[in-house]
């Protein structure tokens, strides 16, 4: 009896333990709606841009249900789009803070909290660090002095003396040459402003900081193999795969790696070769159906007078073309004959253009496509010399039209490639002599153009000097070509010898 | 038989329970704790079993250089230094103590259980014209008389030592340029950026870029260069080669063969 008593009790005492376990919490806690902080936007916009250097003020609301005179801690930091690290700016309510991080995009917080209470709130926006001369168009002038460089911003400001400014009251010396540059074409460089050089044959070539003009060493810096001095950088270009980047030096092609802060050329290609200042990095755009590029780099031998390429992600060889005749093209790439005046892209991707001259001065037109067979050879014309290109020396190519604009006497003169005609479509006032011709351009090749290398876009500027004062003309280039009349003028230069277009991403 | 299970029930379960300690009792192991020492080849690079070392890679200013062993005991440690036997296995060495090479006497300290033996090397003009090799190997003492045949790699591949080591250890050296032991493994930047080994390739190599130390591979160690570096060096050498054979037509290695470079 007593053992069956036991049995109960031990039973008993174990469903209630299971029964209390599955009790089900009621939550009838003592809930209280606490007093929430509320901080105002921090911009108008998505987005704030802000110049390097320049002071960021924000003043923002910052509200709590219930409290008046409540006490806070406060604390405005950025972190970048890289995953760079936070950088804390301000710990006071309103931010008044220089912004001098590096340039790029940044999402900028900030956060309030109760000392008392511990609530916090948090509000975020975008931040871009820019360059004041990020955009715009960089001019190199002379002056009785020498050389000076003014920036001319895409808002129509214009910042003079720039290099006098930034190199204790030095100017460029005569001859001063031309401005060569290098755009970044992807990674955290993107952002940055360009490497920018000052280039002149007598000299070597030395590098501007591109943010404030200042000298930034020699352009030698970047070889590791350089050749005697000067060393001349005639003109520099990357390739839109992989992180190939090529210049010309001394009238030979330095190889090197461009996904770098400072681009290094790591040796010269190697041949019998004197070559042309152009350099055309081959361009693809993902098109179905077409040919595999296998010259990614094309380049004309002054010397031998004729095409030579090269492929590859180290030094190597430059290459002549395919002998076989066989499968003929336009020319033989091989035994051109010729002296190259200029090269630039066509309106046509992987489609290269290239203008030559005899020895009687007579002008022809070359198109080359990106393979190593006689098929390259995709376009030959004799230039009219009606045209008058003969003795010109000032050449801007589009890749929006199948146009290539040059100076001629003292008129700009359109030459139509597909058409192989010329005509003329500006010419200055009285007294202006045209010094320099450049086309806008886009820094950030776009897939969507079917273009992976620098583009021109609608814009074309002419430098002219009427012997006192040095002008800039801004045209917008109609869609056959035509210039009209100028949309913009700037003046108050030097004589402009060399603009170079720049544009933040 | 119920009522006695009952009646005894603590006694039966105190019986059962100390059956089953009983069923655990470890059995005490009895071996011989005899040391032994071996030389550690998992601290090598690469080639475990041999180097080979030149002093035409290093400074004319070199005169003797060391090579050092690491070695490493078995069993337990002790409270005595303890001196390390390796010694050179005369049948297979052709150099001589002494005027080549020297051993220096080296111990494994008191509580250590491992020590490198350093190997003096000398650079003897008659190393210009031969090569001489110095056999390695651990012999028994009476500090250490556990004879240790291989020794086998910490590293398992399916449960197994992934290596075995044989005892000695051969030291290859002269003062003429010789093939890097790492020239052809895996991954070598030797092979990458150069190629085909050859004596006169790997002379041209060193004369361009002025560099005689490579590290294991050209791309091992604290000495070994960058591959931003490596690619410096083609680019030099390309282009020497290059140069060279304008002036001199096909550049011919010691087999016959023309001297290239791989295209990267």
């Amino acid at each position: 009896m007593k053992k069956n008593i036991l049995s109960l009790l031990y039973g008993f005492a174990l469903i209630s333990l299971l029964t209390v376990g599955c009790m089900k919490d009621k939550g009838n806690y003592d809930l209280k709606i606490i007093n929430e902080i509320e901080v105002g936007a921090l911009s108008t916009t998505a987005n704030i841009d802000i110049l390097l250097n320049d002071t960021l003020r924000i003043t923002p609301t910052v509200t709590q249900n219930n409290v008046t005179n409540g006490k806070y801690t406060y604390s405005w930091y950025i972190f970048s789009d890289a995953f760079g690290p936070k950088i804390e700016l301000s710990d006071k309510k309103d931010l008044k803070v220089a912004i001098n991080a590096p340039l790029g995009g940044y999402t900028l917080m900030y956060v309030v909290k109760d000392i008392n209470t511990n609530i916090t709130s948090t509000v975020q926006t975008h931040l871009n660090i820019i360059s004041r001369f990020g955009s715009g168009i960089v001019v190199l002038e002379e002056k009785a002095q020498g050389g000076d460089i003014s920036h001319i911003g895409l808002d129509g400001q214009i910042y003079r003396n720039l290099y006098t400014t930034g190199n204790q009251g030095n100017y460029i010396p005569k001859p001063i040459g031309e401005l060569v540059g290098f755009y970044h074409k992807r990674g955290e460089q993107i952002q940055k402003p360009y490497n920018l050089f000052i280039s002149a044959p007598e000299r070597s070539t030395i590098q501007l900081d591109a943010e404030n003009y200042q000298q930034a060493g020699l352009f030698s810096a970047m070889l590791a193999i350089p050749p005697a001095a000067p060393v001349h950088l005639s003109a520099i270009q990357g390739y839109w795969s992989g992180n190939s980047i090529f210049a010309a030096v001394n009238g030979k092609i330095h190889f090197g790696t461009q996904d770098v802060a400072v681009p290094l050329f790591e040796g010269s290609l190697i041949g019998d070769y004197e070559v042309a200042p152009f350099i055309i990095t081959a361009t693809s755009a993902g098109r179905q159906n077409t040919p595999a590029i296998t010259t990614n780099f094309i380049c004309y031998d002054q010397k031998n007078r004729r095409f030579l390429w090269f492929s590859g992600f180290a030094t190597g060889q430059l290459n002549t073309y395919a002998t076989d005749m066989s499968s003929p093209g336009a020319f033989n790439p091989n035994n051109v004959g010729k002296t190259c005046v200029y090269a630039c892209y066509s309106n046509e991707y992987a489609y290269y253009n290239w203008l030559m001259k005899d020895d009687a001065g007579k002008m022809y037109f070359y198109q080359i496509y990106p393979i190593s067979t006689q098929k390259a050879a995709a376009a030959y014309a004799e230039i009219p010399a009606s045209a008058g290109m003969n003795n010109a020396a000032i050449f801007a190519g589009s890749t929006e039209l199948p146009h290539i604009y040059y100076v001629s006497g003292n008129n700009i003169m359109l030459y139509d490639y597909k058409s192989n005609t010329a005509k003329l479509v500006y010419t200055p006032s009285a007294g202006e002599q045209i010094t320099d011709l450049k086309f806008s351009v886009s820094r950030v090749a776009e897939f969507n153009t079917f273009y992976r290398i620098i583009r021109t876009t609608g814009k074309i500027y002419i430098a002219t000097y009427n012997g006192t004062e040095g002008k800039v003309q801004e045209f917008d280039v109609s869609a056959t070509g035509d210039l009209g009349s100028p949309v913009k003028k700037y003046g108050g230069f030097g004589k402009i010898t060399s603009m170079f277009y720049k544009e933040k991403r | 038989m119920k009522t006695i299970f009952h009646n005894h029930r603590i006694k039966f379960l105190s019986l059962i329970a100390l059956l089953i300690m009983a069923t655990c009792k470890k059995d005490e192991l009895k071996y011989e704790d005899k040391p032994g020492i071996y030389i550690d080849k998992e601290k090598f690079v690469g080639v475990r079993d041999s180097t080979s070392y030149s002093f035409a890679e290093k400074a004319n200013t070199l005169m003797l250089d060391t090579i050092y062993i690491p070695v490493k005991i078995s069993g337990n440690m002790s409270t005595v230094d303890r001196a390390v036997p390796l010694k050179a296995d005369e049948s297979l060495t052709t150099a001589i103590s002494g005027t080549h090479y020297q051993v220096l006497e080296t111990k494994i300290k008191a509580n250590e259980i491992i020590a490198r033996v350093p190997i003096l090397i000398k650079r003897t003009t008659d190393l210009k014209t031969k090569q001489v090799r110095l056999f390695l190997k651990i012999e028994t003492s009476a500090e250490f008389p556990l004879k240790i045949i291989n020794t086998k790699t910490n590293s398992t591949f399916n449960g197994e030592p992934s290596n075995t080591y044989t005892p000695g250890y051969l030291i290859k050296f002269s003062d003429q340029l010789l093939k890097p032991d790492t020239w052809d493994a895996s991954g070598s930047w030797f092979k990458f950026f150069f190629g085909v080994y050859s004596a006169v390739k790997y002379k041209f190599v060193i004369d361009v870029t002025g560099r005689t130390v490579w590290g294991p591979r050209a791309r091992d160690g604290a000495e070994a260069p960058t591959s931003t570096q490596m690619y410096i060096y083609y680019a030099k050498l390309v282009s020497a080669l290059y140069e060279y054979e304008k002036l001199n037509g096909p550049m011919i290695d010691e087999t016959g063969n023309q001297v290239t470079f791989p295209k990267l």
